[in-house]
């Protein structure tokens, strides 16, 4: 890691054309890969990712640099050179950074004491439990990965934190495969821990669930298309909650009038039974972490309190814009990336209602058990997600699986055709892309009755 | 660098092990252009080292970012190589060696082009009142030099360049919000059409004010190029023979058959002029080649990498790509579009009677190349009676990429060669519209 005076140095250089602030984040990443597939381990890559991004903000205007030059020589040349294009003339800075801060998890089991023929092993007993589940499946694609993402932050307010995040995950897609008809059903496990996630519990259930799905899929019948009531499983993952608001709460793009609930604060903007929350600091969670990719330590942030909302989502720069205070999700994918506003674990809090009540309030709907990914249009509020295991329900009863539908809706409007809560919680884990940048998040609902959405299904007329 | 690249290599030449080596050096600068600033400046540059060893038969990989770390990145791959089966697959191309350098203009200075985009800006705001907001405009340019090198004789030398620039807009007619999204590619700065980016861009928002859905119906669609090229990458997935052998493509098995409209022909260029980046060969050092993978409906060819092709004791298509040194060589395309026919934009639109012509598509990545299964959300104008009339939204479109080759039935005469990856605009039949 980069030593105290270093960093000082460093920011002392970025400084000295000007700027009112400057921040370096060094970071290293050592992760190690494996791809299973066709009947055999296809890759298993270690790989070592190491460099610096530096920033200085003047004003609204940010200059970013990185280099995987990290001699104090390659420290010097990058803040120099970014000082060079902020150029307001000399100014003589000095930076004074306070002790060390440091974070982390410590694993279990890291990189260094993973014996590399485990990771084989696991994933060859993994393959015979997903196709010995049935004969129809042809194929099974399976992956683990682990990243130790060691990250050191310096900035001119004497901030200096170190962190450490490890962050595991695994993941399987099964192939099934009868008469000329191909479906896939996948299954992942992820969290920041070590490889400790892998438990046998985990080694069974991945290959279980996604063979199940795949021939549960093959079994299936088109989806309806039309608008119906749902019902989301607590199994299904929390996209919808993450792309019907979440996104749209995240204070950039509040600020440039892309976000559809720009203005709302303290306005009803749910159903008084939603209640939404973005926490960080959760533990062991695959978006979690000590602190933000800026220092700021994460937090609990209630952004929606039953249907009112509260708060956005900030990093170093919106916090100040919107004069608040950073709330802890300011992210990058790496060092290669200037932070921005992301979200972390995002969920709705449980209400009261029972699974078989709201099942019983489907005449005629859908139920979802898991969903897939999604996406949104901030400006509009339009959002989509797709199901990867759902069932038509006829009189609250649960008729066959479906297959091939994604669920489109808008926002605001869905979010106040949120007629039921589950007294129930589940979470999944993804990965998050925004301006070209993935951030490993968790997403979690519990069980929801909504009273129309717009299922994007094949199945020609009535 | 502080290592001597060659005798490094010979060492291992007399350990008897093959060994890899791919250099990336990758310079990189963005603009963000919002509220008439500059917000975001930025000019970088990285190296990175892909290593790959095949020893006893094994093949390992590792990467570094770290020039000094040469060795050990070396060492790791080969404990890596011994977890690994012997797989006869895995070869080094042997005493081959290549250079392909492209020579682009002279780039204007960064305060040029700062002073153009925020003219851009300007233009976007003044062009039509209801625009209400630019989120930013995005410039980056991209600069690769790559060197491959091997135990094996390989030597390849390239470089490319390309930039893009992008602009998400906000419009608003007091009641509905709605967005547009554009953006252009080039190999150079004076290539990028900027006022038909405003134009479209524009266009896209003020449109789509007041979109509602229309019932569930079955529908005829026109997709203009840019959705048209989206589709396409998904399709793309379906040629890609590792996919092919391992049971993940909808085409498995149906060489030499009719799988698309007889209108449809897909085809690869990798040597064309015209190309975003032309190549002359792939990064597995196999020449390129133009290659038809479907021609009048009739799928003639998939997509190999050396792996793939010695599995099948074939040659190499010449479509071995790495994304960067952080991956291995996987099945990739320079290049590659649907051939125009004879209809105008203007006489494919006119052809539909009851349909949507697309504007935007939402859950692109949602869709299972697998399968084939698609289930998009979509927002555009109706189309009646060959007329774009009112704007629709909250609507998806579903169905399966293989009855997708087939329900084309009109493909238009324009076709830009973009991005790596093109389409004319195409017209498809009896889609199923998920809407009220």
């Amino acid at each position: 890691m980069i030593s105290k005076s270093i960093a000082e140095e460093i920011l002392e250089i970025s400084l000295s054309k000007g700027g009112d602030f400057s921040e370096l984040f060094f970071e290293v990443s050592n992760s190690l890969y494996f791809y299973f597939d066709d009947n055999k381990l296809e890759e298993a890559v270690a790989g070592e990712d190491v460099g610096v991004g530096l920033r200085v903000i003047l004003g609204d205007r940010t200059f970013y640099g990185y280099t995987t030059d990290i001699s104090l020589m390659g420290l010097r040349k990058l803040a120099k050179n970014l000082a060079e294009a902020v150029f307001q003339g000399d100014k003589d800075i000095k930076v004074v950074l306070s002790e060390k801060d440091e974070y982390g998890i410590r694993p279990l089991k890291d990189i260094g004491s993973f014996e590399i023929k485990e990771g084989k092993d696991i994933l060859k007993i993994m393959n015979e439990k997903a196709r010995g589940y049935d004969s129809r499946i042809v194929q099974f694609t399976s992956v683990i990965r682990t990243v130790d993402q060691k990250i050191l932050i310096a900035n001119t307010e004497g901030d200096f934190i170190e962190d450490r995040r490890v962050r595991t995950a695994v993941y399987g897609l099964s192939v099934g495969s009868y008469n000329g008809i191909i479906q896939t059903g996948y299954e992942t496990v992820a969290g920041t821990v070590g490889w400790e996630l892998l438990t046998e519990e985990v080694i069974n259930k991945i290959p279980y669930e996604a063979s199940r799905r795949a021939i549960l899929l093959l079994e299936a019948k088109e989806a309806p298309a039309g608008v119906m009531p749902v019902v989301i499983s607590l199994k299904a993952g929390g996209v919808l909650i993450h792309e019907a608001v979440g996104h749209g709460l995240e204070a950039d793009l509040v600020d440039k009038g892309v976000s559809v609930y720009k203005g709302k604060i303290g306005e009803k903007v749910a159903s008084e039974l939603v209640t939404m929350v973005d926490a960080g600091v959760l533990e062991g969670m695959y978006g979690s972490s000590a602190v933000d990719d800026e220092g700021v330590k994460t937090n609990y942030n209630v952004l929606i309190d039953r249907g009112i909302l509260k708060g956005y989502m900030h990093s170093r720069i919106t916090a100040k814009k919107f004069n608040v205070r950073p709330s802890g999700n300011g992210r990058r994918q790496n060092f290669r990336y200037p932070p921005i506003p992301r979200m972390t674990n995002t969920f709705i809090l449980p209400g009261e209602s029972k699974v078989e009540d709201m099942l019983q309030r489907l005449e005629r709907g859908i139920y979802v058990v898991k969903m897939g990914g999604g996406q949104v249009d901030t400006t509009s509020g339009d959002f989509v997600f797709g199901i990867e295991e759902g069932y038509l329900v006829i009189n609250g009863e649960i008729k066959h699986p479906i297959r091939g539908a994604t669920l489109i809706g808008n926002g605001p409007k869905i979010l106040e055709k949120i007629e039921m809560i589950g007294n129930d919680i589940g979470f999944a884990p993804g990965t998050c892309g925004k301006d070209g940048q993935g951030v490993p998040v968790t997403d979690g609902m519990p069980t929801l009755f909504i009273s129309e959405i717009t299922i994007g299904g094949t199945e020609k007329g009535e | 660098m502080t290592v001597d690249l060659f005798k490094l290599i010979e060492d291992l030449r007399k350990q008897k092990i093959e060994c890899e080596i791919f250099f990336q050096e990758r310079e990189k600068s963005t603009l963000v252009i919002s509220r008439q600033e500059v917000e975001n400046y930025q000019i970088s540059r990285e190296y990175g080292i892909g290593v790959r060893v095949i020893k006893d038969g094994k093949h390992g990989f590792s990467y570094t970012t770290n020039l000094d770390k040469i060795d050990e990145t070396i060492q790791r791959a080969i404990e890596l190589s011994q977890v690994m089966e012997e797989d006869e697959n895995w070869k080094f191309s042997k005493d081959l060696d290549l250079k392909d350098f492209k020579y682009y203009p002279e780039e204007p200075s960064f305060q040029e082009k700062i002073k153009r985009l925020v003219e851009l800006e300007k233009e976007i705001y003044s062009k039509d009142k209801r625009v209400k907001t630019v989120r930013n405009i995005v410039w980056e340019k991209t600069t690769d030099n790559n060197r491959i090198i091997s135990t094996t004789g390989l030597s390849l030398e390239y470089n490319q360049q390309y930039q893009y620039i992008y602009t998400e807009i906000g419009a608003s007619d007091g009641t509905n919000e709605r967005s547009g999204f554009e953006f252009d590619v080039a190999r150079s700065w004076n290539e990028l059409e900027f006022d038909k980016l405003v134009e479209k861009v524009v266009w896209q928002a003020t449109s789509l004010l007041g979109a509602l859905p229309k019932k569930t119906q079955s529908v005829d669609i026109i997709l203009p190029a840019e959705r048209a090229s989206e589709f396409l990458e998904l399709i793309s997935e379906l040629f890609s023979a590792e996919n092919v052998q391992k049971g993940k493509s909808v085409l498995k098995g149906l060489l030499g058959e009719s799988v698309a409209s007889p209108i449809l022909s897909i085809v690869e260029d990798p040597l064309s002029e015209k190309a975003l980046i032309p190549r002359l060969f792939d990064d597995e050092g196999i020449k390129t080649y133009q290659k038809y993978f479907i021609r009048n409906g009739v799928l003639e060819n998939f997509a190999y990498n050396v792996y793939s092709a010695n599995k099948e004791g074939k040659n190499s298509t010449g479509n071995g790509v790495r994304g960067s040194f952080k991956s291995l060589p996987q099945v990739d395309y320079f290049n590659l579009y649907i051939e125009p026919r004879d209809k105008s934009e203007d006489e494919l639109i006119k052809s539909v009677r009851n349909g949507v012509y697309v504007i935007s598509l939402m859950g692109l990545h949602l869709a299972d190349t697998i399968s084939g299964d698609f289930s998009l959300g979509i927002e555009g104008l109706w189309i009646k009676d060959g007329e774009l009339a009112e704007p629709v939204a909250e609507m998806t479109i579903s169905g399966n990429l293989k009855d997708f080759l087939k329900n084309i039935t009109g493909i238009g005469n324009k076709l830009d060669l973009k991005g790596n990856i093109n389409s004319p605009m195409l017209k498809l039949e009896d889609i199923t519209l998920a809407g009220k």
